[in-house]
């Protein structure tokens, strides 16, 4: 029999906070994380980002990690995520669990500073193979003793959720029994100037489904969510925080980066969240929106939206404007945000939000609101056309 | 209700193949005197518009093209996932635009590389040439990124009801920009002129590397073109030599089988002095049934193992084993119908695939 998947655990670390308690804290008070660059080293200070505010010599001292292992950023906010989750889940032996990472860029922040020096100082050669994401993964499965499947799921800006939908089908299969699932994405000039020729990102503070959006900010972090079946859960007694009920990954088909105008990847994504968790669109509480702020984003997110819901749109909100778009770590971190607005029973506000996009019917949520939430609807979406969507259940 | 894993379409695309014909015969052997082989093949336009094709990076290309007529070798116009493994990416693009950011000190950066640069463009292109809105996922995992799609494949399978109709590919390229890099990081043979043929006599660190583009369909229906059956794949991330051995009787043990019920095995050796021991134990312990490898034609590179798999499946098919791949002298005694894959890479991303004979 296909088992249901509990979440057992949870961890994060991001613009608004070292952990899970200081994020929520941020969320319920309306705090923004986002703002001067102070540690990344480029040229464009102009835009705002989600920057988090520990220096990597910081990381590696407070996570005890060895000096001549290769830490690239990214593994360490990994790191320091995967351990809150663990430690929830009451994980104390992690040798039989699955990691399933979620990364766009792995180690390109390690890349970009060597690239030109790798030749001059033998010491850094440890760091030419962290260019492939999956390095970054071998690095937080090593530090955390995982040995067995560890993999990496690598697809822009929805790895981390996609990464949470290959977790739940590993246990499902009952090819693992526990898993730890999640994304991690640093900052990165890389990044920062590839969106910036790509003219999307704000000089502003972002606006997520705003008339007069600009644009988005980039942010970093990493979430990890631990993932067990139902039964091994309730026999272990183990608090669970919610359910990954239903999740869809569809492609637009449409262009390599932009997403098309009826928004036809998203909307197949959300049916097929809402098919998988085998549930009518009436019954979704709240719709954690991937709103990154970006023109074509918003516009084609909020059509698809408004296809499946018609009538009876559920309360929306992006919660990008508090945490940058942390890239593959956006999906990880809006799962935790999505089990957040369930345990407190309120619903995110979409910060910096003004006037309505007169092409949508709705408006998304400017104000916490408290209310009744039984089931979140969580969107990702990156380059590629791809599209994915998660639907978390409350206990 | 056990649910089986069919392999009903191949296209390959390796340093054997021909400037005009992309899948091997292994009739005529392509030999290499420098540790670099690239894919030499040009016959994309047979499937690829050439409009289309001027954009298109070699990875894209070569994924485009093998996605592309692996479904016609399968009778498909449609798949049902598009599932990607690749170890490196659209390295070529990612490359030129992190050099042209570092001289050109972020200034006046075009977008057309970054846009291509992302793990999934191959992905998302075969999506776009195939019109397909279908499940598409990829991973990136060192050597084990093929077979992270490939136990995609197979979760798909197990978990969801319906008629699966599975594109699962390997693809990676090799970058000039970054050959140095592999060289300083002794990925490289430094041997010359070097004898593709004879890398496991080389006793020095490093391989020779490769590029390359593999796909298959995999199905729950068996048909009467199917090639072979998928078993089962299996993923441990690391592993000392002595666990080899133990991990590789319980992978076949969760599959109710042992040592004596594989008829033919197929190594990863990459003639790396300083981690070829990881498949010794296999060599001793297999002595008795054919061994086979083939990173001596091909190269080594994150997701060469497709090339390995590609491979096994044909002899099933076929079930004649060419001089080119042996790596011992044992004949098989009877038909060959269990195959056994094993791979890592510097001793990480440890692999096994299990195929049989339909």
């Amino acid at each position: 029999m296909i088992q249901r998947i509990a979440i057992t655990g949870m961890g994060i670390v991001s613009a608004i906070g070292n952990n899970v308690q200081e994020n929520l804290l941020a969320l319920a008070q309306q705090k923004s994380g986002i703002g001067q660059l102070e540690l990344l080293d480029t040229i464009h200070q102009n835009f705002p980002c989600g920057e988090i505010k520990l220096t990597n010599n910081h990381l590696v001292d407070a996570l005890k990690v060895k000096q001549d292992e290769a830490f690239t950023r990214a593994a360490l906010l990994g790191v320091k995520a995967a351990e809150e989750a663990l430690q929830q889940a009451q994980i104390s032996s992690t040798n039989k669990i699955a990691f399933v990472n979620g990364t766009s860029v792995g180690g390109m922040d390690y890349t970009e500073k060597l690239y030109q020096d790798f030749s001059k100082n033998p010491h850094t050669t440890k760091y030419i193979e962290a260019q492939h994401p999956g390095f970054t993964s071998d690095t937080i499965a090593h530090h955390l003793a995982i040995t067995g499947i560890v993999t990496t799921v690598s697809t822009a800006c929805s790895s981390g959720a996609n990464a949470l939908i290959t977790g739940a089908k590993l246990l499902k299969a009952g090819k693992a029994e526990t898993v730890l699932a999640g994304g991690t994405d640093c900052l990165s000039k890389f990044t920062l100037n590839g969106f910036h020729s790509l003219k999307i990102l704000s000089e502003k503070l972002c606006q997520p489904f705003d008339k007069h959006r600009s644009g988005l900010n980039l942010g970093e972090g990493a979430a990890y969510l631990v993932l067990e079946t139902e039964k091994k859960a309730k026999a272990q007694n183990k608090t669970i925080l919610g359910y990954l009920d239903g999740y869809g990954n569809a492609n637009d088909a449409f262009h390599q980066t932009a997403s098309s105008a009826t928004g036809e990847g998203s909307f197949l994504a959300m049916q097929a969240a809402l098919n998988s968790a085998k549930i009518n669109a009436e019954e979704v509480s709240y719709i954690n929106a991937h709103g990154t702020a970006t023109e074509n984003n918003d516009l084609s997110e909020g059509v698809a939206i408004q296809r499946i819901f018609e009538e009876n749109l559920p309360n929306i909100s992006s919660t990008k404007a508090f945490t940058g778009h942390t890239l593959a770590a956006a999906g990880a971190i809006e799962a935790v945000f999505s089990l957040l607005a369930i345990q407190e029973q309120k619903i995110w506000p979409n910060l910096n939000f003004k006037a309505q996009m007169p092409e949508l019917n709705f408006s998304p949520e400017t104000e916490i609101v408290p209310k009744k939430i039984e089931k979140v609807l969580s969107n990702s979406f990156g380059f590629g056309g791809n599209c994915s969507s998660l639907l978390f259940s409350a206990v | 209700m056990i649910k089986a894993c069919y392999i009903n379409g191949i296209s390959s695309l390796s340093p054997q193949s021909t400037v005009e014909e992309e899948n091997f015969d292994f009739q005529q052997i392509q030999t290499f005197e420098k540790p670099v082989l690239q894919v030499a093949f040009k016959g994309y336009k047979k499937l690829i518009k050439p409009a289309a094709m001027r954009r298109m990076s070699k990875s894209v290309k070569m994924g485009v093209f093998t996605a592309a007529s692996a479904l016609i070798d399968a009778h498909i116009k449609e798949p049902s996932s598009i599932l990607t493994g690749t170890g490196m990416g659209c390295k070529q693009d990612s490359d030129i635009f992190l050099e042209n950011l570092l001289m050109q000190q972020e200034e006046l950066l075009s977008p057309s590389k970054f846009v291509q640069s992302t793990h999934n463009t191959v992905g998302g292109q075969v999506a776009l040439y195939l019109k397909s809105k279908a499940y598409n996922f990829t991973y990136v995992q060192g050597s084990a990124s093929f077979e992270s799609a490939l136990l995609d494949a197979k979760l798909s399978i197990l978990t969801e009801e319906k008629h699966h109709q599975i594109l699962v590919g390997g693809i990676d390229e090799i970058s000039e920009n970054t050959i140095g890099l592999l060289q300083l990081d002794q990925q490289i043979k430094s041997e010359t002129p070097l004898d593709n043929l004879k890398l496991l006599h080389y006793k020095s660190k490093g391989s020779i590397i490769g590029e390359g583009a593999h796909f298959f369909v995999i199905s729950d229906e068996k048909k009467h073109n199917s090639y072979a059956q998928l078993l089962d794949v299996h993923l441990e991330n690391s592993l000392a030599t002595e666990e080899v051995l133990p991990k590789t009787k319980v992978f076949l043990a969760e599959n109710k089988l042992v040592i004596v019920d594989i008829d033919l095995v197929i190594l990863g050796n990459n003639g790396d002095v300083d981690f070829d021991a990881y498949f010794q134990p296999l060599q001793q312990d297999f002595k008795e049934i054919p061994q086979v490898y083939y990173k001596h034609l091909v190269g080594e590179s994150y997701t060469a193992s497709a090339f390995g798999m590609q491979l096994g499946v044909k002899i099933l098919k076929s079930q004649h084993l060419s001089e080119a791949y042996r790596l011992n002298t044992i004949q098989p005694q009877k038909t060959i119908k269990k195959v056994l894959l094993y791979n890592q890479f510097r001793g990480k991303n440890h692999s096994w695939i299990l195929l049989e004979h339909v």
